[in-house]
C-alpha cells in the first residue's frame, strides 16, 4: 500500500520560510475625521469620572469642569481619601463579594442551561418544539418592566426576597442565550454528532466533549454578555433586596448618592472600583470579546 | 466480526402521505464480507445504511448482529463504526484525539489506547499529522483520519456512507484500492453505500441494487452486471448504459426495429430487449449476427475506446434510473450506444452497420421489466 507516498505528494514540500513582513501600518484616513470626534465623545465621560475621582468636593461641584489643582501630590492625596472614603463609609467588600457570587452563579447558570435549551430546540425531536421555540423567541420581546412585579411576587413566595437567591434564580436562564446557542447548535453538522454517538458517546458526552468545545465563540458571547449585564444590573436589585448586607455594588452606589448631598468624588471612586474588575477581565480577554461578537453578528 | 442480517427492514419518514424509504428489506451479509449498496439517490440506501449504525430506527423489521437483535439498541452498544461522507471529523480536536476518542469513550486503559492509535496510525500512514487539527487536513488525509478513527476500535462492523464522494477522481481510484485492501486486512464486516457504480463493481464481493426502497438485485458484481434481474437494474449498471428496445416477439420471432432474431421460450407478447454498448461489433466482425444500421450523431473518442451515439430504427424503451434526470424529449428517437476499440474513425452522420452479438442479448418482460429467464436463439 502507498499510503505514506500519497501523504508526501498532498502534504507538498513546505516553503522556505522568508523574512517576517514588515507590519502593517494604518494610514490616516477619511474615516478618521468621524472617528476620532466619536471616540472623545465616548471617552470623554470616563475621563471625566476618573479626573472627579482625585478631586476634592469644592473641585468636583465647579462647572464648567477643570482639572483639579496640585498635580500630581495633591492629585495623590484627593485620591487616597476618596477611594479610602469609599472603601470604609460602606460594606464596599461585602458587596463586591455579593456581585462576584452573583454574576458567577448567574454567568455559570447561563451557559448550563442555555447550552441544554438550546441544544434541545436545535436538535431534539418532541412534540410542540417548535411552538416552544416561538414562545422563548417571544419573551425576548417583553420590556423586563413588565414582568418585574410579578417576578418579585414570585420570589416572596419563594422567600428569596432580600437574599442573593433573589438575583440569582430569575437570571439564571435567558431567552437571549437559548436563543443565540440554539441558532449555532443549528450550524454544527449533525454528522459530528452522529459519528460521536456511533463512536461510543451518550447525548449527555456528545454534547459536552464534541458539540460545546465546537462553540467556543458563541458561548463566549453569551458568558461575556451575561456577565457584563449581570454585573451592572441596577433595577432589579433595586426592587428585590433592601438590607445593605444584601446588596450588590450597582445597588451599593446608589447609597452615595444623598437625599441633601452627594459627595461626588467619593461617588466617583467607588464607581471607578466597580468597574476595574470588567475592565481586567476586558483587557484579559479582548481577543475573545472581538472574535465571539465578530462571529456571532450580536452588537455589544 | 459479524454477520449482519436486515430482515423485513421498512422505514417510513413522518409526513402525509409518509415516505417509505425501505420496502421490507431483506440482506444478510456474512462474516467479512464487503457488501455494496448502490442504487440513485433516493433509493434508501442511506437509509439502510443508518438503520443498521443506529442513527434511524426501523418502522418494522429486525436488523441482527451478530447474534444479536440490535434495532432496539442506541448506536453505541451496537458496535459498530461508520466513516461519512462528509468525514464528520472531530473540529475541536487533533487527529490523535479523533482517532483516541472512541477508544476513551470505551474505556479503554489509556496505555492502549496510546499504542491502538499509533498502530493505526501508522497502518494508515498519518503518523505525522496526528498533532494536526482537521481544519489543517487536505481531502485525502481527512479521509484516511476518518477511516482510522473507524476501524481503531475494532468495530464488529463496518459502515460507509460514500465515503469517496468528495475526493477527486484521481484520489478516489486510488483510496479504492486502499479502503479494499484495509478491509480485507482486516477482515472486518463492511456494509459500504455509494451511488458509483465503478466503485461498486471494483470493491464489492457482493452487490445489493436498491430502488425505491426495494432490493432489486444482489449478486456478485458479475451478476449483476450479466445477468440483470430487471430493467433497472440493465439501465443503471454500467456506463454508458445498457441500449434498451422496445420489441414483440410473435410466432417465435423477436422484432425489435431492424432486428429481427427466431427465439424460443419467450411467449409472444411485448417485450424489451437488451444489448450494451460492447454487444455491437463492426458488421464485418460478426458475420452471421443479426445486423443493424447505425447512424451516428456523437462520437465520443476516449483514448482506450470510442463511444459511438446514433440513431437506430425502432423505439427506446425508457428506464428512469435517477429520479433527478429529466426524462427524454417527446418524440426523440431510437438513440443507441456501441463501443469500440479506441480511434476507430467514425464521424457524425456515417451510417454504421453493426452487427449485435445474440450471446449478449437481454430479454425483459414489457410488463413488469422483469428479465425472461431461459430463452435461446434458434438457429435460423
Amino acid at each position: 500500500m502507498s499510503f505514506v507516498a500519497l501523504e508526501r505528494a498532498e502534504a507538498g514540500t513546505p516553503l522556505v520560510a522568508g523574512p517576517e513582513p514588515a507590519r502593517r501600518r494604518r494610514r490616516p484616513s477619511a474615516w478618521h475625521l468621524l472617528l476620532i470626534p466619536l471616540a472623545v465623545v465616548m471617552v470623554f465621560p470616563f475621563v471625566w469620572l476618573l479626573v472627579t475621582s482625585f478631586s476634592t468636593l469644592a473641585e468636583s461641584r465647579t462647572f464648567p469642569p477643570s482639572l483639579p489643582a496640585g498635580f500630581p501630590l495633591q492629585w495623590i492625596e484627593n485620591a487616597v481619601h476618596n477611594y479610602s472614603a469609599a472603601w470604609t463609609q460602606a460594606p464596599f467588600g461585602r458587596w463586591l463579594l455579593n456581585t462576584t457570587i452573583v454574576t458567577s452563579v448567574v454567568v455559570v447558570g447561563n451557559l448550563v442551561f442555555c447550552s441544554l435549551a438550546g441544544y434541545a430546540l436545535a436538535r431534539l425531536r418532541f412534540f410542540g418544539r417548535t411552538a416552544l421555540f416561538l414562545v422563548i423567541l417571544a419573551t425576548l420581546m417583553v420590556p423586563f418592566q413588565v414582568v418585574m412585579i410579578p417576578v418579585l411576587l414570585i420570589c416572596r413566595d419563594l422567600g428569596l426576597v432580600d437574599t442573593l437567591g433573589a438575583l440569582i434564580a430569575p437570571n439564571l436562564v435567558t431567552p437571549f442565550g437559548i436563543f443565540l446557542l440554539r441558532q449555532f447548535f443549528k450550524t454544527l453538522p449533525v454528522e459530528i454528532e452522529e459519528a460521536a454517538r456511533i463512536d461510543g458517546a451518550t447525548r449527555l458526552g456528545t454534547l459536552v466533549k464534541v458539540l460545546l468545545p465546537s462553540m467556543a465563540a458563541p458561548l463566549a458571547t453569551v458568558g461575556i454578555m451575561t456577565m457584563l449585564w449581570s454585573w451592572n444590573d441596577f433595577l432589579w436589585p433595586l426592587i428585590a433586596i433592601q438590607s445593605e448586607k444584601s446588596m450588590t455594588l450597582q445597588l451599593g452606589l446608589s447609597t452615595f448618592v444623598g437625599a441633601h448631598e452627594t459627595k461626588w468624588p467619593v461617588l466617583m471612586a467607588a464607581t471607578v472600583t466597580t468597574q476595574i474588575p470588567m475592565l481586567l477581565i476586558f483587557i484579559l480577554a479582548q481577543r475573545w470579546f472581538v472574535q465571539s461578537f465578530a462571529s456571532s453578528g450580536v452588537k455589544g | 466480526m459479524a454477520r449482519v442480517i436486515l430482515d423485513r427492514v421498512r422505514k417510513e419518514f413522518a409526513g402525509n402521505p409518509p415516505a417509505v424509504a425501505l420496502e421490507g428489506l431483506d440482506l444478510t451479509i456474512a462474516d467479512g464480507e464487503l457488501l455494496i449498496l448502490v442504487g440513485p439517490s433516493g433509493c434508501g440506501k442511506t437509509t439502510a445504511l443508518r438503520c443498521v449504525a443506529g442513527l434511524e430506527h426501523p418502522t418494522a423489521g429486525r436488523i441482527v448482529i451478530g447474534d444479536r437483535e440490535v434495532q432496539d439498541l442506541p448506536s453505541r452498544r451496537r458496535d459498530v463504526a461508520m466513516v461519512f461522507q462528509n468525514y464528520a471529523l472531530y473540529p475541536h480536536l487533533t487527529v490523535y484525539g479523533n482517532l483516541a476518542f472512541g477508544l476513551k469513550e470505551h474505556r479503554v486503559p489509556r496505555a492502549d489506547v496510546d499504542r491502538r492509535v499509533r498502530d493505526m496510525a501508522h497502518t494508515l500512514g498519518i503518523e505525522q499529522l496526528l498533532d494536526r487539527r482537521p481544519a489543517q487536513l487536505s481531502g485525502g488525509q481527512s479521509q484516511r483520519v476518518a477511516m482510522g478513527r473507524a476501524l481503531v476500535r475494532e468495530p464488529r462492523v463496518f459502515l460507509l456512507d460514500e465515503p469517496l464522494s468528495n475526493l477527486d477522481a484521481k484520489l478516489r481510484g486510488q483510496m479504492r484500492g486502499e479502503i479494499l485492501e484495509l478491509q480485507r486486512r482486516v477482515g472486518v464486516t463492511a456494509l459500504y453505500v455509494t451511488h458509483d457504480q465503478a466503485e461498486a463493481m471494483t470493491l464489492g464481493d457482493r452487490i445489493a441494487v436498491l430502488n425505491g426502497g426495494v432490493l432489486q438485485q444482489l449478486g456478485t458484481p458479475e451478476d449483476v452486471f450479466r445477468r440483470p434481474r430487471n430493467v433497472f437494474v440493465a439501465a443503471f449498471m454500467g456506463t454508458p448504459s445498457m441500449n434498451l428496445l422496445r420489441g414483440t416477439v410473435a410466432d417465435g420471432v423477436l422484432t425489435a426495429g431492424a432486428l429481427r432474431l427466431p427465439v424460443s421460450g419467450v411467449d409472444a407478447g411485448e417485450v424489451i430487449v437488451g444489448f450494451r454498448p460492447e454487444a455491437l461489433l463492426p458488421a464485418g466482425d460478426g458475420p452471421g449476427l443479426p445486423q443493424i444500421e447505425l447512424v451516428a450523431d456523437v462520437v465520443e473518442e476516449l483514448g482506450n475506446e470510442t463511444l459511438v451515439y446514433g440513431e437506430v430504427p425502432g423505439e427506446v424503451a425508457v428506464v428512469q434510473t435517477d429520479a433527478k434526470l429529466p426524462p427524454p424529449l417527446a418524440g426523440s428517437k431510437a438513440r443507441v450506444c456501441a463501443r469500440f476499440a479506441g480511434f476507430t474513425v467514425v464521424r457524425p452522420g456515417d451510417r454504421v452497420p453493426l452487427a449485435a452479438r445474440t450471446d449478449r442479448l437481454h430479454l425483459f418482460s414489457a410488463e413488469d421489466g422483469n428479465a425472461v429467464e431461459d430463452w435461446a436463439v434458434r438457429p435460423a
